[in-house]
Parts: C-alpha cells; structure tokens; sequence
C-alpha cells in the first residue's frame, strides 16, 4: 500500500521537474536526480526494436551538470519556449523503498514568428526514491512516440 | 522547369550559389529524375540490418520508397515500395521477416525481387470478371534497383549507366569506409531527424568544415582549439568528400580574432563523452573524420561515434536525416559503453550536431522570399578544385558538389569547373 503522502510527493517531484524545464531552470532540473541518477531520451522504435541506442543521456550529476552547461554556454537552438503538459503518474512499489512511475507527457513549443506545435509526444518511466526526506529520481527514461525530432533536441524532455 | 531549366551561375567555379536553388520546386522534381534516379549509387543500408533470408526494411531513396530484402539464397534485392495496380505502399513496416510482399488493396503478390507473382482473380469469379488477355504478370513487376555491396555497406542504383561501385567512391573514399568498418557491424540504435529546409544545404552542410567548431561551440568550449589543424579529400570528380581533424596537431600561432580566440574556455566535469579509444590501427590520427557520399549519405566517426546518416528528401521545404549508430560484434563491455555514452556527441540532440538542424532552418527561412540572393563560398580560394587541401579553413568540397550535381542535372556555367 502506498501512502497518499508518497504518491502526492512523487507526483510532486515529477510535475515540478516538467516545470523546471518549461521555466529554464535547467540547474534545478539536473537537481531533481540523485547523485548517480541516470537519464535518457529515447524512441519508441530503439525501444521495440531492443536497441539500447538513444537520443541523450547522462550517467550521473556531473554529466547532468554538463548536459545544463552545454546549453548555457555553447548550444545553438531554434528560439522557443517550451510547455509540458504532464499526465497523472502510474505509481508502483519497486521494493527497497523505491517507486517506479509511469507518466504520459506531451511537450509543445512555441516558437516567435511560428504556430505552437506538438514537438514531442511520449511517456516517462521513472524510478524514484527517498534521498535526505526528498524525492528524487534515480533513473529517468524519457520514451518519444515521435521516433523522428523536428529540428533538434536542445532542452532536456 | 522544362527540361532546358538552368542554374543562374554568375561563376564557372560555383563560388557564388544563388539562393534560389533551396526553393524552386521545378528544380526539385528534376532532381529527382536526374540525379536520385541518374547515373549515382545511392546508399540504402547496412547488411546487418537485413542478416538473415527474407529479413527485410524499408527507406526511401529521394521521393521513392523502396524496399530492400535478403532473398532465400541470400542475395540483396531492391525495388520501389509502390504497388503497379494502383500505386499504394506495399510494404508498410519499417522492418520484418517474410518471403513475399502483399499490398493490402488487393492483394497483390511480389517476391523478394520484386516480380510480381500473385494477382487475386485474375481469371475473374465462375468465368465472369478478371484481367484483359493480354495481361502479362511479368509486364508489371515493381520498378528494380541495382544493389552493390561494400565492406557491409549496400548501395543501390536506378541507372545501367551508373559506373562501378568502386570507382563511383574513388580510392580514397573506397580506403575510408574500408577502415571505418573494420568489423562484423552491430547496429546500436537510431536516431532521426528532420530539418525544415532544402536536402541540398545538408549535403553542404556535412562538405562545410569551416563551420565546425564555429557553429559547434561545444568543441571550441569543452574540447579542441578552434586552431586544431585538419584537412580534405574528395575524390577526383569532386562529388564526395572527407573532412577531419586531428586533435593531436594542434596550430599555436598567434590569433587575431574574437571567434580563433574562443577555446577550451571551460572543461566538462565528467571528460568520458570527449575520450577516444584506439580501434583504427597505429596510424589513425582522426578525431574526427566525416565522409560525406554523394548524394545521399553521410559516413561519420566522431571519436568512437560511428554512424551512417541517409538523407531523404521531403519537398523543397524539408528532408530528414536517419542515423544509424554501429559498433561491432566483438566490441568489449567497455567500448559498448562507451559508444552508447558518446551518442551524445551525433544526431538531433548531438553536442557536435544539433546545431546544424538551426543553421539550415535560419538559411531556408531567410532566403525563402529572398531567391534573389547569392550565397558567398570562397573559403580555400576559388577557381579550380584540388583534391587535397591541407586546412580545416575551406569551403572546397561545397563547391565540389555544386559541380557534380550541375553536371548530371544540365545546369553547368559555361566553361565549368569539374
């Protein structure tokens, strides 16, 4: 049995996480992880194929904290606002004091001189745990429906 | 365009490209016919991905979808993916397994060559309906392609006219490729991309190694000086290219400009993504090395990043990019790892990558209305193309491909270059 108090605070870290990116607090995003917490952008056709191959990933917070630094310092990107719209995580006890959750997302973007549209589509598979009475993420999968980036990926999903 | 369309060349040595050649959609339609399906070797896939008898994938090459399967023999097909009754996909999945394909209309029937074998009541219901007299099954097999096989690499042509395999790559390509796939390949993933801008400035883009560490930061932020020395080959017709650099030489005169200045400013705190593990022999001095293949591939080693990148063109407007990451079967843990980690470095999200899908975007944008305008290729002089250059400061091989492509659409200057 999980408690409400657990699902509110799992649910919590994985909305403020969307929000992070969505509000370019990029430092913050790369705090909601452990610190040997693991992320990674992937397809849905790598997946069902069973092809480790992914888009970007970072193994551990010093690489998170790097992915934040290219950005800040030396990636160039179309100009956009981006805008998360979160689904209501699919929470299940892992054992160990870990949770993994599963959570439909679609992420829009909003370009100047362009129409809003959908840029990524997919769901995220996270197991979360307890670190100092905080909620974090010890792995993030960030799974796109969309096999196909439409121009490029510069902000983490 | 009628079939007398020319290119307003104001060079014979194509140092100035009018912009209008990313827009115009009668350009577009014969370069499908001219050079997509003219005397070029396209690249199709690996033969890992289609290993074992009626494994099959499928692409596209320029507009045409098509299909390439691994008969029972085992011998490579391909042919276009549009049924002869009525012009609908044949083959729908991406990939799969079977000894025949069936178009879901009507239930057309072709074998792994792509002849058709099966026509569902062709002799019609009790002697009542069916196909004319004079239907023949062979007049109406799908549209073949030529496949040739190249250190696991397949490429594939339309054309009886198309030169050898061996000699359309040139020696220098040929000894490339030979050495970028140095074992029995694994495929790690995909990744795809698409760029809201014209096919053509892609093909430049990946010729283009002045922008490397200019548009691609991170090399000149976290990585290499923007001075590191590097250089180019093309083979002797100009068409395809290899751009590298060598990390290990590095040119430490003084610099005059803000943007020479720009190097290893910062470092990453965790450097693995950077590192390179030796797997091309003694001699190999590439930090990175990118074979760009006329028309439609890319060929790349960005460190211990390997991968292919098909082009496919979408409309005037559009293409998109399939890169296909490998390593090889007897790849240990480490090295498994390791080019799993350093899939950061390629495709959309790609440290030394991603920025091209802005550059293109920024270019298509801007001169969509303003065809009128000339783009200024000068980097490494003009006038005629060497096959060498010893510098990473040259824009040759862009004009290289200007000239083998105007030489199969009919478009050539006066007095061209070649």
């Amino acid at each position: 049995m999980i408690s409400s108090d657990t699902r509110a605070g799992i649910a919590d870290l994985i909305l403020r996480n969307a929000h992070f990116i969505d509000t370019d607090h990029l430092e913050e995003w790369a705090g909601c992880f452990a610190e040997d917490g693991r992320y990674v952008v992937t397809t849905r056709e790598n997946v069902d194929l069973g092809f480790e191959g992914v888009l970007m990933s970072c193994e551990g917070m010093p690489m998170l904290r790097d992915r934040v630094q290219y950005i800040r310092k030396a990636a160039v990107f179309n100009i956009h606002r981006d805008r998360h719209i979160v689904g209501q995580p699919l929470i299940s006890e892992e054992g160990d004091g870990r949770y993994k959750a599963l959570t439909s997302f679609a992420l829009y973007q909003s370009e100047p001189d362009r129409d809003s549209r959908l840029f990524c589509l997919g769901y995220y598979e996270d197991v979360i745990f307890l670190v100092e009475g905080a909620f974090r993420f010890r792995s993030r999968r960030v799974v796109l429906d969309n096999d196909t980036v439409t121009p490029l990926l510069s902000n983490p999903v | 365009m009628s079939e007398t369309q020319s290119i307003q060349w104001s060079r014979n040595d194509y140092s100035r490209v009018p912009n209008s050649v990313y827009h115009d959609p009668l350009l577009y339609e014969l370069e499908q016919k001219r050079i997509f399906e003219g005397p070029v070797w396209m690249y199709l896939g690996l033969e890992v991905e289609i290993a074992n008898p009626g494994d099959f994938r499928t692409t596209y090459l320029g507009v045409n979808p098509v299909v390439y399967n691994r008969d029972a023999q085992g011998t490579v097909h391909a042919f276009v993916n549009l049924c002869a009754h009525r012009g609908a996909i044949v083959r729908r999945e991406l990939c799969g397994n079977a000894q025949d394909h069936v178009c879901v209309y009507h239930q057309w029937c072709y074998d792994p060559t792509g002849a058709l074998v099966g026509v569902p009541f062709a002799r019609g219901i009790d002697g009542k309906g069916g196909v004319s007299k004079e239907f023949r099954r062979e007049n109406h097999a799908l549209r073949k392609l030529r496949v040739e096989s190249f250190c696991g690499i397949l490429f594939a042509t339309f054309s009886d006219e198309t030169v050898p395999l061996t000699e359309y790559l040139g020696p220098v390509m040929a000894a490339h490729l030979t050495r970028l796939m140095h074992g029995k390949v694994r495929i790690i993933g995909y990744q795809r991309q698409k760029m809201r801008g014209n096919w053509k400035a892609y093909a430049e883009n990946s010729r283009d190694q002045y922008h490397g560490s200019l548009l691609h930061k991170f090399l000149g932020t976290f990585f290499t000086k923007t001075t590191t020395l590097g250089g180019l080959h093309m083979d002797a017709r100009h068409r395809h290219s290899l751009v590298y650099s060598t990390p290990a030489k590095t040119f430490d005169a003084p610099l005059a400009t803000k943007a020479d200045l720009v190097h290893n400013v910062d470092s990453l705190a965790d450097e693995r993504v950077l590192r390179f593990i030796p797997e091309f022999g003694p001699d190999y001095e590439y930090g990175n090395a990118i074979c760009s293949f006329f028309p439609n591939a890319v060929f790349q080693q960005i460190r211990n990043n390997l991968a292919t990148r098909q082009i496919r063109p979408k409309g005037t407007d559009s293409f998109e990019l399939l890169w296909t990451i490998f390593g090889f079967e007897d790849d240990n843990e480490e090295m498994r790892k390791h080019r799993l980690m350093q899939m950061n470095l390629g495709g959309p999200a790609g440290f030394v990558a991603s920025e091209d899908g802005e550059a293109i975007e920024l270019v298509h944008k801007a001169t969509k209305d303003r065809r009128d305008t000339v783009s200024l290729l000068e980097m490494g002089g003009t006038g005629p193309l060497p096959e060498f250059a010893p510098t990473r400061m040259n824009e040759l091989a862009l004009r290289g491909f200007w000239s083998a492509y105007s030489e199969l659409m009919g478009t050539e200057p006066p007095n061209a270059i070649r």
